[in-house]
């Protein structure tokens, strides 16, 4: 499926077909709105894109040719890099389309008046996508560690060096935290570093 | 700052949690607060000197004391010896080992020595109906001693959904006029943690964020912290493929339901729910254990509006996708409201019990509505 056209037809006659099946008569749909696909388009051997439906709003990652999803857990969260920033992508499966990727972006779609509305914030969105980005301004959420992290059970999402490009410049306050770290503010302290609590040590 | 002052055998034996364990924490905190690497350096700093503990004023209103069981729960690094070492806990009926007049002087005392430093918690709505007459703490109503304690307060946070709003006690037909710290404290910047109970990794974020930078993280409209209750339940949802795909269980214990589908047919509020537990699941339990986690819909009893006010098994209707500033006030509402009080003392009850609910909760709760159809 290397074809951008190709796919995006696919996908467009796939959520047609699950608007008029599965989501038929629901209350969560916008009636205002219809299946739409925009913007596919070939990236690192694989075929992106976004669809706009009644219900949701999102980018869609087709496999390559090397790709096999067919073993991923649905519903689990990858990573994806772009130009704009790295952007964190669920394991999805629809009938006519298989195991893709999506990136949701809005969900439920009530915000939007019309169609021309929501093509505007979809245009928008491809608009950026590709366009080398600012990492400061980077969703934290792409970040987000997951609950067996916070357990502690898993410390490979912790990434502390990609923090640090977040918000370069949180002002600590002097009043609330005099620490010798609090002057090694603004270097990027390895997790290493972090977990032997070195910072504490010097000064 | 002396140097010793950062010994970890101290901080170890404190918290009884290894160093590793406790500094992977405060990196799990900063991460989830969207913060970048050095804040988790400057929680873990914050935390280690423990003269800068702010002094805490907990007050309980008409609650279950639920907010407080879940914090105590809690655990890795056992969250409550955190809390307790983290701050100054000066004042908590559920938690103080003194009673009678002798706690309130102590309380009175705590208020009075530390004017405009104290961090003031309130669990617990509060009643206003009839000036407030039913809920007293040793004489005084909870509506004076609310106001009491704010007056003079470095912060205030509403501590569960009792406090954000009214929660259970605020349903239809609220008999005591009861409402929560923000409508209370008109004025004032109220923080409000919602959930029944809430997950205390939004709180001990919250309390972290405060004890290191020395103020309160950027909130809502409602005054809910923006990084935890900034995204849709359903926008994180595991389940998401399956409602995209439009593959819903129809039924307790039908093939979708056994099979792990969306729960949204089943009256999910995941559209309308704004909060964290996709990615926190609950209280450091694992295994996917949170209400969506174990096959029942999303409650939404974090969001005002939603939890205790909407049938639990009614479909989730979206008006807009940020229903918070377009629901009407809970006061006006609640004679519109399709929940009888049976319904609502059902719900209050099943709530309790909603990670164990079952398919003949869900029978019953239909069959009551259906008698009073």
């Amino acid at each position: 499926m290397n074809d951008p056209q190709t796919a995006a037809a696919q996908v467009q006659q796939a959520f047609e077909k699950i608007w008029h099946e599965q989501m038929a008569g629901i209350d969560i749909l916008n009636p205002r709105l219809s299946v739409q696909t925009l913007g596919f388009q070939p990236y690192r051997n694989r075929v992106i894109g976004l669809v706009i439906t009644p219900w949701l709003m999102a980018l869609i990652m087709l496999p390559g040719e090397d790709d096999d999803w067919t073993e991923l857990e649905l519903g689990k969260k990858k990573p994806h890099r772009f130009p704009s920033g790295t952007r964190k992508f669920m394991v999805n499966e629809f009938d006519g389309i298989g195991v893709c990727q999506t990136h949701s972006l809005y969900s439920p779609m009530h915000e939007f008046e019309s169609q021309d509305h929501a093509l505007a914030a979809a245009q928008g969105v491809l608009d950026t996508l590709m366009v080398e980005g600012d990492p400061s301004m980077e969703e934290p959420a792409a970040h987000e560690p997951p609950a067996c992290t916070r357990r502690g059970e898993a410390t490979a999402e912790v990434r502390l060096e990609d923090f640090a490009t977040i918000e370069p410049t949180q002002p600590v306050a002097p009043t609330a935290c005099a620490s010798p770290g609090g002057t090694q503010s603004n270097k990027t302290l390895s997790r290493r570093d972090l977990l032997r609590g070195s910072f504490l040590r010097q000064g | 700052m002396a140097e010793n002052e950062f010994d970890f055998s101290g901080l170890e034996k404190r918290l009884s949690v290894s160093r590793r364990t406790f500094l992977k924490f405060c990196a799990g905190v900063a991460a989830s607060l969207g913060l970048p690497g050095h804040a988790a350096m400057a929680m873990a700093a914050a935390v280690a000197d423990p003269k800068k503990r702010p002094p805490v004023i907990w007050l309980h209103g008409q609650e279950c004391t639920g907010p407080t069981e879940a914090l105590l729960r809690s655990e890795q690094p056992s969250l409550e010896h955190l809390i307790l070492d983290l701050i100054s806990l000066d004042y908590h009926q559920t938690l103080d080992s003194g009673a009678g007049h002798q706690v309130e002087e102590i309380k009175k005392k705590s208020m009075q020595e530390n004017k405009g430093k104290y961090l003031l918690v309130i669990e617990g709505a509060i009643p206003v109906k009839d000036d407030g007459i039913y809920c007293k703490i040793a004489g005084e109503t909870m509506l004076d001693l609310t106001h009491e304690a704010a007056e003079h307060a470095a912060a205030i946070v509403a501590y569960g959904s009792c406090a954000s709003w009214g929660g259970v006690q605020a349903a239809s037909p609220n008999p005591t006029g009861a409402q929560g710290a923000p409508q209370v404290l008109k004025g004032k910047t109220v923080v409000t943690i919602p959930g029944c109970p809430p997950n205390p990794a939004n709180f001990i974020g919250t309390v972290l964020y405060f004890v290191t930078y020395g103020k309160l993280p950027p909130i809502d409209e409602y005054g809910r912290p923006k990084w935890a209750y900034g995204r849709l339940v359903h926008e994180n949802c595991y389940r998401r493929p399956h409602f995209d795909a439009g593959r819903f269980a129809t039924e307790f214990g039908d093939e979708g339901h056994r099979k792990g589908w969306c729960l949204y047919k089943l009256g999910c509020k995941g559209p309308e729910t704004y909060n964290n537990c996709p990615s926190l699941e609950y209280n450091n339990v694992g295994g996917n254990v949170w209400p969506i986690g174990v096959g029942h819909p999303c409650f939404g009893c974090s969001e005002q509006g939603v939890g205790f006010e909407k049938p639990m098994f009614s479909l989730s209707r979206v008006l807009t996708h940020a229903p918070p500033n377009m629901f009407p006030e809970i006061e006006s509402r609640e004679d519109v409201s399709g929940m009888s009080t049976t319904a609502a003392a059902l719900t209050g009850a099943a709530v309790g019990a909603v990670v164990g609910a079952t398919a003949m909760a869900a029978k019953k709760l239909n069959e009551k509505e259906g008698d009073q159809d």
